[in-house]
């Protein structure tokens, strides 16, 4: 399962009741680092709305890599200002970790010389998740709620006897 | 007029054999392209290049007929050797600041070193527009500094 979050709007990067428009390097610096591998696009990633956009996506998909994107059509001040931030003039952009990769040519290149794997972070299954998950712990306990406050009479009467780690 | 086509009769060919599938007749400047002539001169002024192709690909977007506003470049230059792609890239983008921040909205950039060049002497292919140009603002600017 590929994951991707897309944001259309910075918007939940201001604080709550704040009167000003934080500074735009500040926004800009937040927004490539607000995943792991971030791909500022046109359009989404469900509905690109440049060959190029459409393109980079499909390569990510096909090499099972997880990103999240921000559509630069619904922000012209980001649009106009990653360019400058970044000192590149073109979208699409994709940034790893906050540093800049390239665009579609580069993600290409490493893509054929099998180099994007490593540069940017694999989509995790839910298989492996859940995977993970039960192997965190020798015991681990899936319930409703957490051990101070279970919500449910079952798991009540189990909490007292038992030492274990819970996923809820 | 065709190129002439060097052959090697070495078993280890360090020249290019260039099959005509490849051959891609020389682009002279045209008075009437003046972004292309433009592109092609800084290109090969700064990178001195082993083979430069410029190819304008306005055609394939939704963009006026004679347009110069998208560009595929392939630059092949020894200035690239040891240079990660970003760079190489970074350096082609610098060549052109003002070609991009005036008249052409896209770049496609392929920057080779002659080694790899003579493995793999191929032009990439760019997508297909979905009409992202059209109403965009940004595009249009660029578009009537180019008729400016």
């Amino acid at each position: 399962m590929l994951w991707f979050l897309t944001l259309h709007s910075p918007s939940y990067l201001l604080p709550a009741g704040a009167a000003e428009v934080p500074d735009l390097n500040e926004r800009l610096k937040k927004l490539i680092n607000a995943g792991p591998c971030m791909l500022f696009m046109k359009g989404s990633p469900q509905e690109p709305r440049c060959g190029f956009s459409r393109q980079i996506v499909g390569l990510l998909k096909e090499h099972n890599i997880q990103f999240s994107s921000f559509d630069i059509l619904s922000d012209e001040e980001v649009r106009q200002g990653l360019k400058t931030f970044s000192n590149w003039p073109t979208y699409p952009q994709l940034y790893v970790n906050g540093e800049l990769v390239g665009g579609l040519d580069i993600v290409k290149e490493l893509a054929e010389s099998g180099e994007l794997e490593n540069t940017c972070p694999k989509a995790v299954s839910l298989e492996q998740r859940l995977k993970s998950a039960i192997n965190q712990s020798p015991v681990m306990l899936f319930m409703k709620g957490n051990k101070e406050a279970a919500r449910c009479g079952f798991r009540r009467l189990t909490i007292p006897h038992v030492v274990y780690w819970c996923f809820y | 007029m065709l190129p002439s086509v060097s052959r090697c009769t070495r078993p280890i060919c360090l020249s290019v054999v260039r099959p005509l599938a490849h051959f891609r007749p020389p682009m002279d400047p045209d008075p009437n392209r003046p972004v292309e002539t433009t592109i092609r001169t800084k290109l090969t002024e700064k990178f001195k290049p082993d083979h430069l192709e410029v190819h304008n690909e306005s055609h394939m977007h939704a963009v006026p007929p004679g347009s110069e506003s998208h560009f595929r470049v392939l630059v092949v230059s020894t200035q690239f050797v040891g240079l990660p792609l970003i760079q190489r890239h970074r350096l082609v983008n610098e060549a052109l600041k003002e070609e991009l921040s005036s008249r052409v909205h896209a770049l496609a950039i392929q920057a080779k070193t002659p080694e790899q060049w003579g493995v793999d002497p191929a032009l990439g292919k760019s997508p297909s527009c979905m009409g992202g140009s059209k109403n965009d603002r940004t595009v249009e600017e660029k578009l009537k500094a180019g008729r400016e």
